[in-house]
Formats: structure tokens, sequence, C-alpha cells
């Protein structure tokens, strides 16, 4: 098993041929959650797991693996993105589950929504930004600004803007707000890479995640290490310990007090690299005022 | 970390005169004492070569004319050796003073001489493809062999195993649905581990092109499923509901107290037709609770063989396979691992290229246009070509949403156990 995305409430369903692509968890009274699997290959079924009674509703398919999955709080739709190159939104309560779908230019990677903004990350550095009101047309299209592989993607919980990461250790902070000052406000920088006798060692980032209360927020990267950035003083904040392996995911919880982190080999060595590989293993962290900015007030 | 278990029973000693001591350092001030000491003044050595060069260097003795090392063991009083507490011991002595020690101890020969067998390391590395194979291959042989002797003395066995159970066994409570198929514990060439899941390596999972219809599979449901039911999932590896969990012991048939296994005995089989050779595998073919235990149905027309499970005919209809072949005929069933086609990009005009670096870079992830992900999915282990599974979607089978069903049913039958 290979540990793609991590989401919090990920109990450890998954056969050993199986991966979880994404958990949801659709609300606080935790019922059901959504699954998009991987039996063996990155499947391309939306089930929906009643935690209850363990039953798996079926919802649908598209016809190539999910990627990446979100859910739509007020709307109550689930939006699952996948390589065949479209999203759908599907209603786990409606007899025909899925709702619409969009096609995209390319094969969507990353995902994620805040408020009513849903960015979409494809391949070939791609970005779509919808309204999930008026999905007929992407609000806006964007190319990524960095130059190599879109990897990671997460949205500001202020719903200011995102952040994204390339396979070439390096983070960019964007926003949504097209007038030039708020473009302006744009920038990247370079992580997760190291110097060793002269060469630049450069890892993909894999993974970001937004500290829910102090919009602060965590990269994880195919280096092992886990870093912590306050991207409105441009100022990394910490890095943790590395890893044994690759952190392909992280997730803080719901208020912000634990930081989950997945390790397991990425595959940026192929099946090789796969033989030598380490187990994969989650590891929860407690954080403590690292993820606060400098100065932060309460309230 | 490990100790080592040699240290708790041989403790340090000197080879010189071969006593024992308590630690090395009281070894080595013995050494220097009784050994390394100069008989000319009052001096002390290490080692008996320094000894040698102290005795030359000082008192001006000829190499030849150097006095023997004092009260040392016929034969070990040269300076040839050079000795630093247990350091520089010439190995056959060392393993015969073992040896001699074992025998003082009254201890196993080769409990000192032979290091403590180490627990056999363990790596989490996943197995090759050659491994895999070579695993499957001898499961298969395994499983072939126990099939085979489960067909051909069938009635014996599947009698035998029962009334030859322990009669703790008898005491097993009483499972409502008599008609299961009992646990492979019925073949008596190859006892169960007691624990060990019936049948879990008929579903091998992980294994690359095995999984729609294993070879270990059996080919054959004794009990048709009745119409309506849905035909187990070939695979998964657990048993369908209201089946045995994985793990029931061997000496436990689901069968009440007194009751007869479903299978007949000799004299009733029908006129022609072989024992179903079932016996083994899995409880895939399973009457539903209530059905009254008959003789099961000859696995013939009425039964539905699995669609794409050529192995079942053969099998079927020459019960009198040999156990190699047998094994061999399903091994030929599944398809070698399919071959995921090279990955294509959907749109051609989008390709990227990575912008040249200005330093020397190692750039971990250096394809511009597929994911690690994607080049994962077509790794023979993780690729499954795509229509296979929207068949079994359409057919109102998952994959997935089977394995996850019966672990779930799984659970709940483990709790009514407990």
């Amino acid at each position: 098993m290979i540990i793609e995305h991590l989401f919090w409430l990920v109990a450890s369903q998954t056969t050993p041929t199986s991966s979880v692509v994404d958990l949801i968890l659709p609300s606080e009274s935790v019922s059901s959650f959504f699954t998009g699997r991987t039996s063996k290959l990155f499947d391309k079924y939306v089930d929906r797991l009643i935690l209850d009674t363990e039953k798996v509703n079926h919802l649908g398919q598209h016809s190539d693996s999910i990627s990446c999955m979100n859910y739509a709080r007020n709307t109550n739709a689930l939006i699952t993105g996948s390589w065949d190159r479209t999203i759908r939104f599907w209603d786990a309560r409606a007899s025909a589950a899925q709702q619409s779908s969009h096609s995209l230019p390319e094969r969507v990677y990353n995902m994620d929504l805040v408020n009513n903004y849903l960015v979409v990350a494809m391949a070939s550095r791609l970005f779509h930004i919808y309204d999930i009101r008026k999905m007929d047309a992407p609000a806006q299209t964007r190319e990524s600004s960095l130059k190599f592989m879109t990897r990671a993607l997460a949205c500001m919980v202020d719903g200011q803007g995102y952040a994204t990461a390339s396979v070439e250790g390096r983070i960019a902070v964007e926003y949504f707000d097209p007038s030039p000052e708020a473009q302006d406000k744009k920038y990247a920088f370079k992580c997760h890479r190291q110097t060793i006798d002269g060469a630049d060692h450069v890892w993909p980032v894999n993974s970001l995640a937004f500290h829910p209360v102090y919009n602060t927020f965590a990269s994880a990267g195919s280096d092992g290490t886990v870093s912590i950035w306050d991207h409105k003083l441009k100022k990394r904040l910490r890095q943790y310990p590395k890893y044994h392996s690759s952190v392909p995911s992280i997730a803080f919880n719901s208020n912000g007090t634990k930081l989950a982190v997945g390790v397991s080999y990425t595959w940026e060595d192929g099946d090789e690299g796969a033989k030598t590989a380490e187990r994969p293993s989650v590891y929860i962290r407690t954080v403590g005022d690292e993820v606060k900015p400098k100065g932060w007030t309460e309230g | 970390m490990a100790k080592k278990k040699n240290k708790q029973i041989i403790r340090p000693w000197c080879w010189y005169c071969e006593r024992e001591f308590e630690d090395e350092k009281v070894l080595m001030q013995h050494q220097k004492a009784k050994h390394f000491k100069c008989n000319l003044c009052p001096r002390r050595l290490n080692t008996a070569g320094g000894l040698a060069v102290h005795i030359q260097q000082v008192h001006k003795l000829e190499p030849e004319n150097l006095p023997r090392i004092e009260n040392a063991l016929p034969g070990r009083d040269g300076y040839e050796v050079e000795i630093f507490g247990m350091e520089g011991i010439p190995a056959p002595d060392v393993a015969d003073y073992k040896r001699r020690k074992e025998i003082e101890l009254g201890l196993n020969p080769g409990t000192i001489t032979q290091p403590q067998s180490k627990r056999p390391k363990l790596d989490n590395r996943p197995l090759t493809e050659d491994e895999l194979k070579a695993q499957l291959e001898a499961h298969k042989a395994l499983m072939g062999a126990s099939d085979g002797t489960a067909a051909h003395a069938n009635p014996e066995s599947a009698t035998g195993a029962v009334f030859g159970a322990p009669p703790q066994a008898y005491a097993a409570p009483p499972v409502p649905a008599p008609g299961f198929v009992p646990p492979s514990s019925a073949s008596p060439g190859m006892p169960m581990p007691p624990g060990a899941p019936p049948f879990i390596h008929g579903a091998m999972p992980g294994f690359p092109g095995t999984l729609p219809f294993p070879p270990g599979m059996p080919p054959v449901h004794p009990g048709a499923p009745p119409p309506g039911f849905p035909m187990p999932p070939p695979f998964a590896g657990s048993p369908p509901p209201g089946l045995l969990p994985p793990g029931v012991p061997p000496g436990m048939p689901p069968f009440p107290p007194g009751a007869r296994p479903p299978f007949p005995p000799p004299p009733f089989l029908p006129p022609g037709i072989s024992p179903p050779p079932g016996f083994t595998p899995p409880p895939a073919g399973m009457v539903p609770p209530g059905m009254s235990p008959i003789p099961p149905v000859p696995p013939s027309a009425s039964m539905s063989p699995p669609p794409g499970m050529p192995g079942s005919s053969p099998f079927v209809s020459t019960p009198s396979t040999t156990a190699p072949a047998a094994s061999a005929t399903p091994s030929a069933v599944p398809a070698p691992p399919p071959i995921a086609p090279e990955l294509t990009l959907p749109d051609p005009s989008l390709a990227q290229t990575n912008p040249p670096f200005k330093k020397t870079t190692s750039l971990k992830w250096s394809d511009p246009n597929f994911s690690p992900e994607e080049r994962r999915g077509t790794d023979s282990k993780y690729y499954f070509p795509k229509e296979y599974l929207s068949d079994k979607r359409e057919n109102g089978q998952t994959a997935l949403a089977i394995s996850e069903e019966s672990r779930g049913k799984k659970r709940a039958r483990a709790e009514d156990y407990l």
C-alpha cells in the first residue's frame, strides 16, 4: 500500500491491494464518507462508505482514475477530479448521484475548495478557478507561475488565494483577486531542496495544508521533511526533522492542534525504488506555537 | 539491542592457562601478572610480543633464548600467538574450548558453538515479480496436491475429517446453517494450522494478473447458488455472508453435533459423478441457511461457473487429473500480467518540457508530462485493465464493494464468535 492522500478520520480501511485515494468527511456528524478508491490501480469509482453500517454505496464512476475529491458543505456536493479530464459533481442523496460533469483541457491533478472558489490544478501546468455556483465556465484560467509540473494545491482558509507547489521544490502563493494590486502580491519561493557536493538536489513538494485557524501552511516534500510557512511574512516558521521516506500527504485536523503526516515511497525511482522502500507510516504530530504567525493575537 | 547470549554462557578465559574470569579487564590484569611478567625485572607487559621485545631490548637476550611464557599450558607457552585479553585466540582453540565447556556444563552440543539462532530477518520490501511467481508456484503445487488428494479420497477425507476430529469438535456451538463445505481441514494430507484463514491464498492479493480468477481458486461451487443469489465473488478471499470467518480452528467443523456433513458417503453418490472436487476450496459454494443438507448438486450444467473461468470444466470432467496437472490447469488460466499501455498525452499540443537548469541539479521527478502516480499506475503491480473493472461493475459486482462488504461482514462474524 502506498499513501496518497491523508485526511483526518482516515480509518485504516484499506486492503493490501488498495489504497484510498481520498476520504472526505462531509459533515461534523460523521455518518458517511466518500472514497475514490484504488484497488490495485487508481480506481475510477466513487463510493460512499457509511460508517455505521459499513455499507458502500456506489455513486458512479469516471472513465479514468480519480485523482482528487472535495466536498462542498454548503451545497452538499461531492466534487471529484480525474485523469479523464473531467470534474464531476455528485449528490449521494439523489437517485442518480452524478449531478454534472465538466470537461477540462487536461488531466486533473489537484483540487481545493474554499467558500465558492474551486481551484483545479491540471497537468501541463494549467489552472482553472471556478465558482461552484456557475460551473459552466471557469471564472479564471491561469497557467501556473511555476515552471514545472504542479504537484500540490491548497486554498487559504481566509479565501483570499491559494498556494501551489511543483515537482521542482518550489511553492507559489497566489491570490484570487484578479486586480493588478492583488496579483502583484503573488510570489514563489524555493524549498525542499539541498545542495550536496555542489549539485542542487530538488525534490517534489507533494502536499500543502493550510492551518484552519492561523492561515499558515505546511508543506511536505519527497525529501521527507515537513515545513511550516507564514506566507504573509514570507518566513519559514519551522522545519520538522526528516522522516524516513517521502511525505506524500499532510493534513491538519479541524481545530489545527494536530498534523497528520503520511510517510511512504512516492515513486520517484519507479519500481526499483519500490523494492527498497520502507513501509508506509502515518505520524500524528501535535503542533504548538510554531504554526502561529509571529505576533498573532487571539481574535 | 540484543545481548549476545554467548557472553552469558562463556566467560572471558585466558588462553594460556584456561582460567575463567569475571570480565575481560580482570582477564587482562591476570595475563599481565601471570603470563606477561618479565622475570628479570618487575616490568609487566600487555602482550607476549611486548614481553619478547622488552626482553630482547632491555635485557639483551637473543630471540632464541627467550624464556617460555610463564604459567602457560604446554604448547601455549610460545610467543607466536599475540594474545590480548580475549583477542587473538586462534579460532580452533576457541571452538575446542567451547566444545569442552558445553560438555562440562551439560549443554546440548551446539548451544555455544553455534551462534544463537537469530530471528529471521524480516524485510518489508515488496517482493519482486520473480519471487512472487516462485511463491505462487510453490503455493499452487501445495494447493494442487491437496486438491488432488481431496478429489481422489474425497468421501473418506470428508467424513474422515469430521469423524476423526477431536471430540471437542462436536462440542462446537451449533451453527444454524448446516450444509457448508467443511473448512479445508478436511484434507488429511494438509493440516491447516489453527487460526489460519482457510483460503486466503485463493485470493493472492497483490499478485498481478491473478486477481480476476486466481489459480488457487476452486473452480467448483458444489452447491450452486440459488437463482437470484449473486455469485459469490471469485476473489476477496473472505467468506461470503453467513460463512465461517477465516481463522476458525480446524477442529471446529461447522456442523451441529451429530449432523452429517453435507456430502454423502460414497455409496450415495450419484453414479458416474465424481465427488465434487471442491472440498478444500473456500466455502464459495454455500447453501443458504435453512436449506437442508442435501447432496450437492452435481457439478455440471446446473452450476454456472463464473465467466472467464475455463479452469472449471476440465476440473469437473476429469476428476482423476493428477494433482500436478490439476494445479497446472488453473495456472494456465490467468493471463500474464496485463501490460500497461504506454502513457499517452490526451492533448499532445499541451506537452510540457522542463526548462533547463542554470546549476547542476538533480531533479527528483523530471518527467514534465506525467505525475509519479500516473507512472506508478502503469507498473505491473498496480496496473489493471480498466475494461475489466467496468465489466465487473456492470455485472453488479464490484471488486471494491465486495471487498469492502466482505470485510464488514467478516468483522461482524468475528464478533459472533467472541
